[in-house]
Parts: C-alpha cells; structure tokens; sequence
C-alpha cells in the first residue's frame, strides 16, 4: 500500500472553486461569555454580539449564494452541567451567517462559553 | 506562494487563496478596539457589538491581501422574494441589500434568498495596501456595519462608536439592556 503525503491538492485545469467543492468555506469557535470574542476562525471578518444568544458573522470571501450548508454546535465546556443546548441558524445571506444559542428545555436564548460554526457551499 | 508573497503575487491569486495564505503564514492580531452600534432597522433592539476577528485584523494590517472595500460596497446581489404565491426578485448593491430586505419584510414579503451575481469584484478588485490597526477597523465599520448606521446622510446624530475592548461589559447579566450612550 502506498501513503500519499502532500502539501497541496489541485486539479491540472479548472479553477479553486473545482478544487474546493465540497470543503468548509468558513468556520469560527467563539466564546460567547462575557465581551464575546473568537477563538479562533476561517473566512470570517468579524464577530457581532447582538443581544443575549445572539451573534452574526460576516465572510471575507462571499458565497455565492444563500443556500448553503450551515452547521453548529455549543455549550459550556463542563462535564454535567447545561445539556439541553441548541445553536440554530436564523438567518444566512451570502456574506454572512447569524446564530442564536438556546437551552432547548425552555426556548431561552442563553450565552455559551463555547460556540462552533462551519459552512459549507460554493465560493463567490 | 511563498511566506513572503509579493504584492503581485497575491494581487494574482482569487482572494480565497490570499486568505488561505494569510491562515497559513499570518500570526493572528487581537485589536483593542471593538465598535459598538445601534440597530439601524429597530430603535427598540440592542446595542450591537462587532469584535473584529484576529486573522482578519492580521490580514488587514499585512497587506495585499483584503481588496479595495469598493469590492464589498458595491457587490452586485439579486435576492427572491415571496408573497402569497408572488415571487419578486430584486437586483440590489452591498449595504443596500439589508435595507432592501428589511423594507420588503414590513411590506409582507418573505426573503427566500440571494445570489452573489458574476460580475463582483472580490477577485480582481485591487489589494488595500497595509493599514494601521485604526485604519482596519475604519474599513471594517464599511464593510460588516450597515451603511444606515455609519453613512453621515442618513442620521442626524452618531449612531456608532468606536470604543476599547476593554469598555465593553464582561458581565451579560443585563444584555438586553445595553444601549449606546447618547
């Protein structure tokens, strides 16, 4: 068997776009405790705190359109503690993504300390 | 590229690419400055707080990597709407876009979505040069704060600030309460 180990991958025509098809075009870990902040991020410009569980994102490099795949996850970064968690998307554009974070058992939008994003889709 | 990409180098490559680079060879930048705003489109909402994000602040101050904020300003997008059965598109410009938006929800119409069109600018828009770290978050206000906010036609009193990090509060207990000091 032979192991493939490359720095880069790119087809011999066509353009980024072919290449990256079906690759994460923008992710972010943010904290949304406190002067919410990221951590650490791809493709994003900023962070926006709108109010309680709240927070938009802006790309650097647009998608091209609004229906991509957007993909989120969240809690407090405590064993046993707020399990009942959910980051939903409320709203996409193709420069940017909104979040909110709620405890599922009352619908209360709540601050995370830990809140991840990852979208998928095609390139502007 | 290689770690020290020239101006042309970078100015050749789609801007996905700078920005991979950028990832790659860029130690991230966290700014003091965040910039507080009202909600443009509800009186009543929030105030809003946008935190720069370190590799974008890294990019910005690096050069030649972001391009000119005319390439966000005036991208070129169409955006679908629906009411009661009606579709309606609408060709629309950077900030323009979430006004456009928010004027059709108030007539009833459901956003169903957008499309960047083929004729933007990211790409091939030229690079900004280097910038301080105050000029990169005057650019950033242009390009990710609605331009209803910070255009000086369209208030007659500031509707934004730019404050230090540290300012902003730590404790979220009254979050729903937060209002820019007039």
């Amino acid at each position: 068997m032979s192991t493939l180990r490359v720095d880069n991958i790119g087809r011999r025509s066509g353009d980024t776009q072919d290449t990256l098809e079906g690759q994460a075009k923008a992710w972010a870990n943010w904290n949304g405790t406190g002067a919410a902040a990221l951590r650490d991020s791809f493709n994003v410009s900023g962070l926006t705190d709108q109010g309680t569980g709240s927070f938009s994102f802006a790309f650097t490099n647009a998608l091209t359109n609004s229906n991509f795949n957007s993909v989120a996850s969240g809690g407090q970064g405590v064993p046993n503690t707020i399990r009942d968690i959910c980051v939903s998307r409320v709203d996409q554009i193709a420069t940017g993504v909104r979040m909110e974070t709620v405890r599922g058992s009352n619908n209360s939008s709540t601050d995370f300390l830990i809140g991840n994003f990852s979208v998928m889709g095609d390139l502007a | 590229m290689t770690d020290n990409a020239t101006r042309a180098q970078l100015q050749a490559n789609h801007l996905w690419d700078r920005v991979v680079y950028a990832k790659k060879v860029l130690e991230s930048y966290q700014t003091q400055y965040s910039v507080v705003y009202e909600d443009p489109f509800n009186d009543d909402n929030v105030a809003h707080v946008l935190h720069p994000d370190p590799h974008w602040m890294a990019m910005a101050m690096r050069g030649d990597i972001v391009p000119e904020i005319s390439a966000y300003m005036n991208m070129p997008l169409e955006q679908i709407y629906e009411r009661q059965g009606v579709y309606q598109s609408i060709t629309t410009q950077g900030h323009q876009a979430a006004e456009v938006k928010h004027r059709m929800k108030l007539d009833g119409w459901v956003f169903q979505g957008e499309k960047v069109l083929p004729t933007h600018e990211l790409h091939t828009a030229q690079t900004m040069p280097a910038m301080t770290e105050e000029q990169a978050i005057e650019y950033l206000i242009m390009k990710d704060v609605p331009g209803q906010v910070w255009k000086a036609d369209r208030s007659n009193r500031p509707r934004f600030m730019i404050c230090r990090r540290d300012q902003v509060p730590s404790d979220r207990k009254h979050r729903q309460a937060w209002r820019l000091a007039a």
